[in-house]
């Protein structure tokens, strides 16, 4: 420090309200440094220089500077009048020596604090949006399956399809129209969407699908839209349930209702119809038949056709019945399945 | 909570990329690739590819990692300077070694995308 310009900038530098320090090669001490340094060192009451600037690592200031020549580092120091944020650089000189200045940086707390709102600001609006999606998906999920959602999201259409193999279930409730409660209209509601809700839990249980209700009537397949190669025993497991739990249900509850099932398996085309209100609808013979096999039943018993007949024997208890003349069918063989705790073991007879 | 949470989000994130940038734009051997380049849409990025490595929100939505860097020819030895300085800016952040690991584990995986000769 031997010119005049020397010491004007050393006269400066003590005047700094930034901390302005000269260390050692290895960061370890302070040769110099200038009141506001020496202040902020002693508050802070670290015990080197490097733990000042980054106090998680104090080794890090020596480290970085003798690889990169610079280490930039930001840290907030809290005092009781708030808290003062600094940006620190750090640079070896060409002697070895490290300059080290800390810049206040107010600037940086303030962007901490808009960001921080805004980030959570974006993220309240996030679960929002999220919560939206999901009780969208799910209202749709109420009305198509899974997988055509997930058609129509990727591709924007679905086409409808043949599906060779498939089970069609019809169930309808016994005396609907004369019974008392169907003059009823809310205690109506109530009872049939307890019950619908009731059989979509078990329908979905047995990895079926709810297609539509028509008033009293429930229709359900398996094997469509996504394709199985056990969708007569899924399905019949379903009819099973839904028997068992209408009966366990008629225990408590004033409105007794009866149910009968029909099944059928075989050949049905699936697809969304409609423009503004979709549906996913199931057409063709199999539906016809299994339509028939329900009103060709009897109450609170699964009357299924030959073609069920024929995937679920081995694994379902059955009784043949006389044939019988179907309408439209001609002469068919029916069986009914055996709702006992018992069954859905492998039937010995079989 | 993902690791992108835990470490604070865009908040933490964007003032590391700041930083890793800032360092790389140090390097000489480094800086030429930078000419003309627009810093702040390449920061976005860059906090967008590591929101997504640590589980976070974003999605990186830029062109290939090939198509974006094929006409810098950038060499083995530049790139392993960056993913270098990047283990750095994300030490100085204080982030754990295992976490660091994980994103270099990535990092690393493009290499053969981005750099244009053998190593």
């Amino acid at each position: 420090m031997s010119s005049a310009s020397d010491f004007a900038g050393l006269a400066a530098a003590e005047a700094l309200s930034s901390p302005l320090a000269m260390l050692d090669a290895e960061a370890s001490l302070v040769l110099w440094c200038n009141p506001a340094f020496a202040a902020l060192q002693a508050q802070a009451k670290v015990p080197s220089p490097g733990a000042l600037v980054c106090a998680e690592q104090p080794d890090r200031l020596a480290a970085r500077v003798a690889k990169r020549g610079v280490f930039e580092h930001p840290a907030k120091y809290s005092h009781d009048t708030g808290t003062r944020a600094l940006f620190w650089r750090a640079r070896r000189l060409d002697d070895g020596r490290i300059l080290l200045q800390g810049d206040d940086d107010s600037r940086t707390l303030e962007r901490d604090a808009l960001i921080q709102s805004y980030t959570r600001l974006v993220e309240e609006k996030t679960a929002i949006a999220e919560r939206e999606r999901e009780r969208a998906e799910r209202l749709l999920l109420n009305v198509l399956p899974q997988r055509v959602i997930e058609d129509l999201q990727s591709n924007g259409v679905t086409k409808p399809e043949l599906y060779k193999s498939v089970s069609v279930l019809f169930l309808d409730f016994v005396g609907f129209t004369n019974m008392p409660v169907s003059r009823q209209p809310e205690l109506l509601f109530a009872e049939l969407n307890d019950i619908y809700t009731n059989f979509d839990e078990i329908t979905e249980h047995f990895g079926c699908e709810r297609i539509k209700t028509i008033g009293d009537a429930y229709l359900a397949v398996a094997g469509m839209p996504d394709i199985c190669a056990d969708h007569a025993l899924r399905l019949t497991r379903a009819a099973r349930a839904y028997l068992k739990y209408l009966i366990k249900r008629n225990r408590s509850h004033p409105v007794k209702w009866l149910a009968r099932i029909g099944i059928h398996s075989g050949e049905a085309i699936g697809g969304v119809v409609g423009v503004r209100k979709y549906i996913y609808d199931v057409f063709g013979d199999a539906i016809n038949t299994a339509a028939r096999m329900e009103a060709a039943g009897q109450p609170m018993r699964v009357n299924i056709s030959e073609a069920t007949h024929r995937l679920i024997g081995e694994h379902f208890a059955c009784d043949p019945r006389p044939l019988g003349e179907v309408k439209g069918k001609g002469l068919m063989q029916m069986y009914f399945v055996r709702i006992g705790p018992d069954d859905g073991a492998p039937s010995s007879a079989a | 909570m993902n690791l992108f949470q835990r470490y604070g989000g865009y908040d933490t994130f964007s003032r590391i990329v700041g930083a890793f940038y800032r360092s790389v734009l140090r390097e000489p051997t480094l800086q030429p690739y930078f000419e003309g380049v627009n810093i702040e849409r390449l920061m976005e990025h860059q906090t967008k590819f590591l929101a997504m490595v640590l589980g976070g929100p974003a999605r990186y939505e830029g062109v290939t990692l090939q198509q974006a860097h094929a006409r810098l020819k950038i060499s083995g030895q530049d790139f392993d300077l960056v993913a270098e300085l990047l283990v750095e800016a994300l030490q100085d952040a204080s982030m754990a070694q295992e976490d660091i690991d994980h994103v270099v584990g990535i990092v690393l995986g493009t290499r053969s995308q981005i750099v244009a000769e053998p190593a």
